[in-house]
């Protein structure tokens, strides 16, 4: 279930359970690219601040196979132009994302979109490459630079929210009693600008992810999803039935 | 009074210097001394004997950006009913973007293109256009104290390039100058990879020196040609794109409408001068 | 078809590049083996590493591929003053088309070992000690998935202080990896960083002890390849699909190639006249008596 609560210009949207993204739920896709296309046209809506309930923001999940599911459904809930990840990137208002816990699959994908990034201190973020085809291997480079990126992915090590904030994939990181303090006041700091600054900057912002390939990428989604499988990574909705290997746990 | 922007040459060491000498402001640029700025730029590109230049500033800082008392008349010129018209022509504003900073006779565009190995010592206050020559030369000595920071893009929403900003400390970095109106100290600098390097103020002019000597070591046709395959890799770092949407998008970020509530700095110059302006930003936007 | 290298160095080259594989961890080695020279690469040599990688990439046992080098260093970078028929007689220079033959192959052809390295399939680590200069540095550290480096090595366009950086600023994905300041002070000093600054930066993934490096590096590299084929395939096929998203590919050899018309001007030091007459050694030795200007600065980490 997904959450939005305005106040003072900033809109924070709480996600109750992050894995049901992991797993390419149609339906909570859906509700989280709505809040934030809403979030986005609401001109009282000056920053948002994405939040996770739980102890965790994101953890681990076994991937599902489930029938139900079609691909454009899940194309146009994730990675189309109206999509949860790219209304993330591309959105019209700064988000800033806190994370507790573990962070793994879409909590993962997300933090690439999102514009500024809190830790708790004892936060762990895993590369999602593995489990989300939407996730942006652009934006991880540009984020955290070119080696850093490709040593996250290949070596599946977490990161911890030190070796993040170093890495500069983490902007903050704060105890995880002030989580939502501190990202709540970076939002309020990037709600200061003038509403006409913020579309502005959101124009130059845009037109230099698209300017690296980050949509590129994401147009190149479908094809990643329909190669998991075949890479012994199972993952939700694909066009061809052909069966692979049955879900194997990770070592 | 003493030029404002003034250049000296030690040939013997292959080293020039443009200092920027209105300590009294901070070192606060003004049009006429952007515009002398390039000229020096441009009489230095052409000195075989130089294979460096360093750029530093007069008094305790680099340079505190362009002169606010400037911002108002920023359009004037380049528009031909000149100030018939309450507002200025987008045509004009497109102009004076794209005339004194990112086209070819802009200020960045040509700190980029300059043949020679740029050496910035940063201090005090390299704030806005201070900020940009850090950017946009080659290599940067900070003293401990040395801050950062964007102020206009708080007033107006980013206006400039965001590509080299981006190529130099990453994306999520470059976001707390373009959103946040974060004040980097030298450190944060550093760390993020704006500066090469750290030193206490009273070693910086040393230090500067330093590596400037290491890099008159290399030969000339090694620094000119290196200097000119540079100018690929920018173009596919899309720097050369940066550069052009900061022209189109600075003029018309300049049409910006103010809702009630929010910081109308050019309405606060025109009420309080520029002090108590720069002050009541600060606070508003929460800077130190 | 045209063979590089002389006679002595294509005899000496199976030697001087050692190759090893272990099937049951699924590591391979490529262990350069030059170390009187810290391991300067021939033209041969950087031929039979391009056809090693290429076996690698073709055998199925092979998940990760290690590069390191024997004796003081790691890899001082390509040969400087090796003559492989470049020159026709009776001329000074390199004619165009020579010097676009060979660099067409350096770059795209059969001696792209640098090519090779960033496009295999396999996981590709550099383990680098002593010395990491010149081409060791932005075609082989560059280009390799993980970079594990000694604390103290030296890395860096060190070359660039007598034959200009050539290539070593513009290089693209040394931006991307160093960000753009670092890879302008490395390429326009010629100042080397060490392995712990390598770490910082984001070029090295790992810093390690000389004494562990080479083990350290193994079972890192054996513990990447116990991950599923299927995975690694599929991830490194992403990070180049992204790489050629972010477009950061600009070969060094526009640089490189120019490097060759390079002219001293007479208060410049004269490197190839000092080669003529002491040797690549002698020639660094007169490179030494020049004044060093004080040393850049180094930024003091965060304060205790």
């Amino acid at each position: 279930m997904i959450t939005t609560r305005t106040k003072d210009g900033i809109a924070t949207i709480t996600l109750s359970d992050c894995r049901l993204l992991t797993r390419s739920d149609v339906q909570e896709g859906r509700a989280l690219a709505d809040a934030l296309q809403t979030a986005g046209d609401d001109d009282g809506v000056r920053a948002i601040v994405l939040l996770a309930q739980g102890r965790d923001f994101c953890p681990p999940v076994r991937p599902v196979r489930s029938q139900q599911a079609s691909l454009p459904d899940i194309q146009s809930a994730y990675a189309g132009v109206t999509g949860v990840y790219q209304s993330l990137a591309y959105g019209r208002k700064v988000v800033v994302m806190g994370i507790q816990g573990r962070c793994t699959g879409a909590g993962s994908a997300l933090a690439l979109c999102a514009d500024f990034v809190v830790m708790g201190s004892s936060a762990r973020i895993q590369s999602p490459f593995s489990s989300v085809p939407e996730a942006s291997f652009t934006l991880a480079a540009l984020i955290m630079r070119l080696n850093r990126a490709k040593g996250w992915i290949l070596s599946d090590e977490p990161m911890s929210a030190l070796q993040a904030e170093a890495a500069g994939l983490a902007n903050r990181v704060v105890p995880e009693g002030r989580l939502r303090r501190e990202a709540l006041g970076m939002a309020r700091s990037a709600a200061r600008m003038p509403l006409d600054g913020i579309a502005i900057s959101r124009v130059m912002l845009e037109t230099y992810l698209d300017s690296q390939g980050v949509g590129k990428e994401f147009d190149h989604a479908p094809f990643y999803r329909n190669a998991l499988p075949q890479a012994g990574l199972p993952v939700e909705g694909r066009v061809s039935a052909k069966q692979s290997q049955p879900a194997r746990g990770r070592k | 009074m003493s030029a404002r922007i003034f250049c000296s040459r030690d040939a013997a060491a292959h080293i020039a210097t443009i200092t920027i000498n209105r300590p009294e402001a901070r070192n606060a640029f003004t049009l006429d001394m952007v515009r002398r700025f390039c000229a020096a730029l441009e009489d230095l590109e052409s000195d075989d004997a130089i294979k460096v230049i360093v750029i530093r500033g007069e008094g305790r800082d680099l340079s505190a950006g362009l002169d606010v008392a400037e911002a108002a008349s920023l359009y004037a010129r380049g528009d031909a009913q000149g100030g018939k018209s309450a507002r200025p022509s987008l045509r004009a504003r497109l102009a004076a973007h794209h005339e004194l900073w990112w086209g070819p006779q802009g200020l960045y565009h040509r700190l980029v293109h300059c043949r020679k190995i740029t050496v910035v010592a940063a201090k005090g206050k390299c704030f806005g256009t201070g900020l940009n020559l850090c950017l946009y030369s080659d290599l940067v000595i900070a003293a401990e104290g040395a801050s950062f920071s964007q102020p206009r893009w708080a007033h107006v929403g980013v206006d400039g390039d965001i590509a080299m900003l981006v190529a130099a400390v990453g994306l999520r970095r470059a976001r707390e100058l373009m959103f946040l109106s974060a004040t980097w100290p030298a450190q944060a600098a550093w760390q993020y990879g704006l500066v090469d390097g750290v030193v206490p103020g009273r070693q910086l002019p040393r230090a500067v020196d330093g590596l400037a000597r290491s890099c008159a070591m290399i030969m000339r046709d090694g620094i000119a040609a290196e200097k000119q395959v540079v100018l690929a890799s920018l173009a596919k770092l899309q720097v050369e794109l940066g550069f052009a949407a900061a022209s189109v998008l600075g003029g018309w970020a300049s049409n910006i409408l103010h809702r009630p509530g929010e910081f109308n700095f050019l309405r606060e110059l025109g009420d309080h001068g520029p002090g108590k302006a720069i002050r009541r930003s600060n606070a508003h936007f929460g800077r130190s | 078809m045209r063979q590089y290298g002389n006679l002595d160095s294509l005899r000496l080259a199976p030697a001087q590049v050692l190759f090893s594989k272990d099937g049951r961890t699924g590591v391979a080695r490529i262990i350069l083996n030059r170390p009187e020279k810290h391991n300067a690469l021939s033209v041969p040599m950087r031929a039979r590493i391009a056809e090693l990688i290429r076996q690698c990439d073709a055998d199925e046992e092979v998940r990760a591929l290690i590069i390191s080098g024997r004796g003081p260093s790691f890899c001082s970078g390509n040969e400087i003053n090796e003559d492989w028929g470049q020159r026709g007689p009776g001329y000074r220079r390199f004619s165009l088309t020579t010097g676009v033959r060979y660099g067409t192959d350096m770059t795209y052809g059969r001696l792209g070992f640098s090519q090779a390295l960033s496009r295999s399939s396999k996981i590709t680590i550099v383990q680098m000690h002593g010395y990491c200069a010149a081409a060791a540095y932005f075609m082989i550290a560059t280009k390799c998935d993980f970079v594990i480096a000694a604390p103290d090595a030296r890395i860096g366009a060190l070359e660039a202080r007598f034959l200009g950086p050539a290539g070593a600023v513009s290089h693209i994905h040394l931006n991307r990896i160093l960000g753009t300041k670092a890879a302008r002070r490395l390429g326009y000093t010629a100042e080397p960083i060490s392995g712990e600054e390598a770490l910082r930066l984001g070029l090295a993934h790992r810093c390690v002890p000389e004494a562990h490096l080479e083990k350290e590096t193994g079972t890192f590299a054996a513990r990447l390849a116990r991950r599923p084929s299927g995975e690694l395939g599929y991830l490194k096929s992403r990070i180049l699909a992204g790489e050629g998203l972010l477009d950061s590919h600009l070969p060094v050899m526009p640089g490189l190639l120019l490097s060759h018309f390079f002219q001293t001007e007479p208060d410049e030091l004269q490197f190839w006249k000092a080669v003529k007459a002491g040797g690549v050694a002698g020639a660094l030795k007169e490179d030494k008596k020049r004044a060093a200007g004080a040393r850049p600065a180094r930024a003091a980490g965060p304060k205790a």
